[in-house]
C-alpha cells in the first residue's frame, strides 16, 4: 500500500468513525456546538462529508451523485453514514490506481467559478479538511462534557494491528 | 505521492507560527473550552510530536527535544518545525511505508501509521489552536490547503 494510500485509508476510518458515533447521540447533543467552530455537530457532520462527497467528485471528473451528501438537502445523519461509507469505497479504489499527483483537476468552487489545481493540492486540502471538522467535532463535544470518539491515526494503527 | 501534503503541512505549522510571533504575547495564552490548552502550548505540542514522529523513523532528534516541562520561544518551534518539515520530504521519498520501527513502551509502528499520524495530529492542533482565536473574537491566518496553493503560486483554488 502506498503512504498516500495509508493516509487516505486512515481518513476513510476517521470519518465513519465520527459519524457512526454521532448517529447514536441524542437529537439534541447534534445541535451542540462550541464558539469558535463552524457550528453544531450535525452541520459540521454534514459539511464534512459534503466536502468529501465534492473532492471525489472533482478527483472523479463527474458531478457528485443524487444521493450525495449536501450542506443544502441533508437533514439527518443516517444517511451521512452509509455515504461516507461509500466515499471510502471510492477512495479505496481511487488510492489503488496509478496517480500523477501533478495532473490537473476541475473543480467547481462555492461561487461557481471553474478551479484547476494540480491533483496533490486537491488531496492536500482533502486530507486537511477532514481532520479539521474531525477536530472541530472533537472541540465540541469537549467542550460539552461528551468523551469524543478516539479518532487518531495511531488509534487506528492500532486497530488494525499496525502497531503492536 | 505525500509531497503536497507535508509541504502544506510545514508551510501552515510556519504560518501559525509567524501568527504567533508577531500577535500580542497575551494572546499566546488565551484557550477555549475542548481544545488541548492556549495556544502556545498547543502550538508546542504539535512542533514537539512532529519532532518525536520524525525522530521514530530516523533514529535522530532535529534540534533539542521539546519537553512537556518547559516553554521554548516561537522561534525555537519555528526551528524545529522547518528542520523537520524539510527532513519529512527525504522520509517520504527514501522510506517503505510498512518497514516497521520502534515505539516507547516496547511497541512498534509501519512508518506509515507515523506519517497519517503526523498529519492527522498537525491539522488536529493547528484546528485547535484557530479554534482558539476565533471563540476570542481574532481572525486567524488561513492554513488550508487551498491557501497553501495559493501562497505558492500552484493554485488559486479558494474555499
Amino acid at each position: 500500500m502506498s503512504d498516500l494510500a495509508i493516509l487516505i485509508e486512515y481518513d476513510n476510518w476517521a470519518t465513519e468513525t465520527v459519524a457512526k458515533f454521532c448517529a447514536a447521540l441524542p437529537p439534541a447533543q447534534l445541535e451542540l456546538t462550541t464558539p469558535g467552530t463552524i457550528g453544531t455537530a450535525k452541520a459540521t457532520l454534514i459539511h464534512l462529508v459534503g466536502a468529501k462527497e465534492r473532492y471525489a467528485a472533482a478527483l472523479r471528473g463527474t458531478p457528485p451523485p443524487d444521493d450525495a451528501v449536501r450542506e443544502t438537502t441533508t437533514k439527518d445523519v443516517a444517511p451521512v453514514v452509509a455515504r461516507a461509507a461509500k466515499l471510502s469505497e471510492w477512495f479505496r479504489g481511487f488510492a489503488k490506481g496509478d496517480l500523477d499527483m501533478d495532473k490537473v483537476i476541475e473543480r467547481r468552487g462555492a461561487d461557481g467559478s471553474t478551479q484547476h489545481m494540480p491533483m496533490g493540492i486537491l488531496i492536500a486540502q482533502f486530507l486537511h479538511h477532514g481532520n479539521e471538522h474531525r477536530a472541530q467535532l472533537g472541540s465540541i463535544f469537549g467542550a460539552n462534557g461528551i468523551e469524543p470518539p478516539h479518532y487518531s491515526a495511531f488509534n487506528w494503527g492500532n486497530e488494525l494491528g499496525k502497531i503492536s | 505521492m505525500l509531497a503536497h501534503v507535508l509541504r502544506h503541512n510545514t508551510w501552515a505549522n510556519l504560518t501559525l507560527l509567524d501568527f504567533c510571533r508577531e500577535v500580542d504575547p497575551a494572546i499566546l495564552d488565551m484557550t477555549a473550552r475542548g481544545t488541548y490548552g492556549t495556544v502556545f502550548g498547543t502550538l508546542q505540542h504539535l512542533v514537539g510530536a512532529q519532532q518525536w514522529y520524525v525522530q521514530l523513523v530516523t533514529g535522530e532528534w532535529l534540534g533539542e527535544p521539546i519537553r512537556r516541562t518547559e516553554r521554548r520561544t516561537v522561534d525555537d518551534l519555528i526551528a524545529v518545525a522547518r528542520a523537520t518539515g524539510d527532513r519529512l520530504l527525504r522520509i517520504v521519498e527514501t522510506e517503505d511505508p510498512d518497514r516497521k520501527v520502534q515505539m516507547n513502551e516496547g511497541r512498534t509502528s509501519t512508518v506509515g501509521v507515523i506519517l497519517a499520524q503526523l498529519v492527522h495530529h498537525g491539522n488536529e492542533h493547528r484546528t485547535q489552536a484557530t479554534t482558539i482565536l476565533g471563540a476570542n473574537g481574532l481572525t486567524p491566518p488561513s492554513i488550508s490547503g487551498w491557501g497553501y496553493g495559493r501562497a505558492t503560486g500552484i493554485s488559486e483554488a479558494e474555499e
